[in-house]
């Protein structure tokens, strides 16, 4: 049996887990990460090479375990499996070709990697966050569950994920519905261009309306570079964001991963399953143990558990709740991290009801160019509506029907064979007789299917997924009792079933697509239902598909008794143990959710931080400046933060706090001239440029050195006793953190 | 004398409608020709493969235009005649990279698909046909998609039609 220390243990190498562990690492802490799959490839030419010889280009297909339809392949025999698109096709309800043992009575449809940078690989690097109103739809419209925290207590850590991530977008274009941005700021790289298909939209919808509400189409915040950034290449449009961008002009958490092993205080054990948490008597975590393979289908070759101080759980919304119910004992018996009942609950999506058409006659608009999407309508994502049905974004996708209908495939099989599986051969209309189905040949056949390909679009809405009795939910994951990988570890079993309030925010998602379909773009609307997510509502048959935005499952709350994690993301009941990622949204919002887990992982490792390197110091009164032996890098944002006392810098001035007294004086041998007499003051290194702390401040960026304190006061007593007067000192914690 | 080579990419132009100088530039590093005829032989067989091959190297000679060739040899009857099933599949395999086999043939069974290679992937002729490129494989440089593509007939050789032509303009 192996042992493995460090003084944190990271469970997922993901997008959360790995600004995890860089953020630790950068403040000094070891670190140890085990990813369940395969270690990040030097270069992509392999996983881009399965991608362009396979006839299954899903999302999975570029990474292992290679997914197929011809075989099945049995979960059972696999080490670490994962939910795939295969698996839909083959039998979402049929564990023997599922991963996910799904109980329905809807199919859970959305799917994810188990590899070294997570699904990041295949994410669309949509970067938008969420608005305000999305974190409090109890409180505002009496639906679903309100977060224990606000968009201004996220504001910074967006920046700090923006930055990380690497967002092209324009702040005009993405203050709406409330959002705001720090004075001054700018996104990391200008906005990506919009494409000639987002064109027609703007020009179809601007200046419509829906329900009251405006139509409006914004550029999307996007994780792709309009510059060189980061040391990587500019978006060239490969319109393969997922399943894989060639070129890396897309962020993944490769980037972040590889930046936290440069630190050398990263080790990252691969095809490393955790399987389960330990619990000690009196409560805190201390082990995780693992399984590991070398073969995705060969035998277990080795196991062991890792020890460490602090554990940070980072693998998402349906692994993390395996991992604690997997962990029950009799101790614990409904699992680790589980006295509320509610791991593993409220699992969520963003489930899609998606549309599609072709433009009028003459009217190309040229996709399959361009990133996968560029734009959305953002204006309906909040309104009075919400007390009454699910609130959506609208997605405009650059890549024609290839979503919806598998093109370009199906329509060049339709036009050759004489077939007409996409409804174009004939184009519905209402001519009568009806056209009769072709099959082409010829400069014929070349002339039609550009006539169809340059004028297809398609549109999606993510609709928020709400429970309609959130602590009750219908939407859950546990441990199945029946199944098991081929390490013997029991799979996820799902249930899953849309509420009458999302269904209904599917309805209205309907009339709007068919209404912008063929009211305001003049086109011809051929969405169909598409198995398996099938379901009607009232009268009408419709389809969801899945976001690949898994949420839910161990949510964030100020309740104990409700909730599996604080705000900080700390177990309620393991004060070692935090749970990261999206799994801890309590309601899913209107946001692609990526931005927003590396926000929260941003500070959940300040947190992390901070249990292990946060400095309490004491400051004196009567003495200049004084070193904290804290060393700022410039690269951490790093906060001084008055913790108690009381000192005084003078008579008149008598006994303050770290933001002084009434008094400002001038005098050049203040430590900060004009600031508050006896206020707390910082500087980094010797020459650094002082500035005020008061009772928080962020040390600024770009300087290294000792960070130092001192009183407001005359230090060189020029004008009178100086320091040699004043009495008292403050206790002082030098965190990790950003405001 | 023509080659099966020859004869290959002569009748996948007719079927496909592009131009023989585009399915086998005379610089080709590519070289999808020899490579799909290869493919393709155990797949469909000789005994519909040289039929089909000697029915263009006769019309050819003929001077029969393309379309009308590709007319001929597309001639169907109930049930389709494997020679047909095996021109349309011929014409897949050119258009989207992918092999779908047509009938049994030995150990390749009905309905099994594969994608030949990256290069008959990336060197497909759907997206020329789109305006577009092969998801995946992009020679453009950022922001192109903002910006109109080239026309059909500097992608493929074939001008579009009335109405798509109308099309190039259209910038809204």
């Amino acid at each position: 049996m192996n042992i493995e220390q460090a003084e944190v243990v990271i469970v997922g190498a993901g997008l959360a887990g790995s600004i995890v562990a860089y953020q630790l690492a950068m403040a000094g802490v070891e670190v140890l990460v085990l990813e369940s799959g395969p270690e990040i490839p030097v270069n992509r030419a392999q996983y881009l090479e399965r991608f362009y010889t396979t006839t299954l280009k899903t999302p999975e297909s570029p990474y292992p375990p290679v997914t197929s339809l011809d075989p099945p392949r049995d979960p059972a025999g696999q080490n670490a499996p994962r939910a795939t698109i295969a698996d839909l096709i083959l039998g979402w309800d049929d564990p023997k070709v599922s991963y996910l043992v799904q109980k329905g009575p809807m199919p859970f449809t959305s799917t994810y990697e188990r590899v070294g940078g997570g699904t990041t690989w295949h994410w669309v690097g949509t970067c938008l966050r969420m608005v305000p109103n999305d974190f409090r739809l109890r409180s505002l419209y009496n639906v679903g569950v309100d977060w224990p925290i606000g968009y201004d207590d996220l504001q910074s850590a967006y920046c700090r994920a923006e930055a990380e991530i690497g967002v092209s977008a324009n702040v005009a274009d993405q203050a709406y519905l409330g959002m705001t941005f720090p004075e001054g700021y700018a996104f990391p790289m200008r906005s990506i261009p919009l494409s000639l298909v987002d064109g027609s939209f703007v020009a179809a919808v601007t200046g419509q309306t829906f329900d009251g509400l405006p139509l409006v189409v914004s550029p999307t915040p996007a994780g792709r570079n309009s510059e060189p950034y980061a040391g990587r290449r500019v978006c060239a449009g490969n319109t393969n964001c997922t399943p894989i961008c060639p070129i890396q002009a897309k962020y993944d958490a490769t980037v972040t991963m590889n930046k936290a092993l440069a630190t050398g205080k990263v080790k990252v054990l691969y095809r490393t399953v955790a399987t389960k948490l330990n619990v000690g008597l009196d409560g805190t975590i201390f082990g995780v143990e693992f399984k590991q393979y070398q073969l995705g289908d060969g035998p277990i070759t080795g196991f062991g558990e890792a020890l460490g101080q602090r554990y940070v759980i980072a693998a998402h919304a349906i692994e993390t709740p395996k991992l604690l119910l997997n962990s029950a004992t009799p101790a614990w018996p409904k699992g680790v991290a589980n006295s509320s009942g509610q791991v593993g609950r409220n699992l969520a999506d963003h489930p899609i009801y998606l549309a599609w058409g072709l433009m009028p006659e003459g009217k190309a608009i040229f996709p399959y160019r361009g990133p996968l999407s560029t734009a959305g309508i953002e204006s309906l994502r909040d309104g009075a509506f919400r007390s009454e049905r699910a609130a959506w974004r609208i997605e405009i996708g650059n890549e024609g029907w290839n979503w919806p209908a598998n093109d370009p495939y199906k329509t060049v099989a339709d036009f050759i064979d004489g077939t007409n599986a996409n409804g174009v051969n004939p184009l519905k209309s209402d001519q009568d007789p009806k056209p009769p189905t072709e099959a082409l040949y010829g400069t014929a056949l070349v002339q039609k299917l550009n006539d169809i390909f340059v004028r297809q679009f398609r549109i999606a809405f993510l609709v928020e997924q709400v429970e309609d009795d959130p602590d009750n939910a219908k939407c859950y994951i546990v441990p199945s009792a029946d199944f098991k990988d081929r390490l013997g570890i029991p799979r996820p079993e799902i249930h899953y079933e849309l509420s009458k309030y999302t269904q209904k925010g599917f309805l209205e998602a309907k009339r709007l697509a068919t209404h912008i379909i063929k009211d305001l773009l003049g086109a011809v609307e051929l969405t169909t239902p598409l198995t398996p997510g099938t379901f009607t509502y009232g009268n009408e048959p419709m389809s969801f598909q899945g976001a690949g935005h898994l949420m839910g499952t161990y949510r964030m709350g100020s309740d104990p008794a409700t909730s599996v994690v604080d705000k900080d993301q700390r177990s309620w009941d393991h004060k070692n143990l935090f749970l990261v990622g999206d799994g801890v949204f309590p309601s899913s919002g209107t946001s692609n959710p990526s931005l927003t887990i590396a926000a929260l992982s941003f500070q959940a490792g300040d947190t992390v931080a901070n249990d292990l390197k946060a400095v309490t110091l004491t400051v004196q009164a009567n003495e200049t400046w004084q070193g904290t032996g804290v060393q700022i890098n410039g690269l951490v944002p790093r906060l001084v933060r008055y913790v108690s006392g009381l000192w005084c810098a003078s008579p008149q001035g008598g006994n303050v706090d770290g933001n002084g007294g009434s008094r400002h004086i001038d005098y050049s041998s203040y430590a900060l001239p004009g600031a508050a007499e006896g206020a707390l003051i910082g500087r980094v290194g010797s020459g650094g440029k002082p500035f005020l702390v008061g009772d928080l401040a962020q040390v600024p960026g770009n300087q290294q050195g000792e960070l130092q304190l001192c009183i407001n006061d005359d230090l060189t007593g020029q004008h009178g006793a100086g320091l040699s007067d004043n009495t008292g000192a403050l206790t002082i914690r030098v965190e990790f953190g950003a405001l | 004398m023509s080659t099966d080579l020859d004869n290959f990419v002569g009748l996948s132009s007719a079927l496909t409608g592009i131009p023989i100088e585009r399915l086998a530039p005379q610089l080709d590093p590519v070289g999808l020709p020899p490579l799909f005829l290869d493919y393709v032989t155990p797949r469909i067989t000789t005994d519909v493969l040289n039929p089909l091959l000697t029915q263009y190297a006769t019309l050819a000679a003929d001077h029969v235009p393309p379309d009308k060739i590709a007319q001929q040899v597309l001639v169907t009857t109930q049930p389709t005649p494997n020679s047909v099933l095996a021109a349309r599949s011929i014409m897949k395999l050119w258009f989207l990279g992918v092999w779908y086999q047509p009938y049994d043939a030995g150990s390749y069974k009905k309905g099994d698909s594969a994608v030949v290679s990256d290069q008959a992937y990336i060197y497909s002729w759907a997206w020329k046909v789109a305006q577009a490129h092969p998801m995946g494989y992009s020679e453009s440089f950022f922001g192109y998609w903002n910006e109109q593509p080239s026309s059909l007939e500097d992608l493929t050789g074939v001008p579009a039609t009335a109405s798509s032509s109308a099309q190039q303009g259209d910038r809204s």
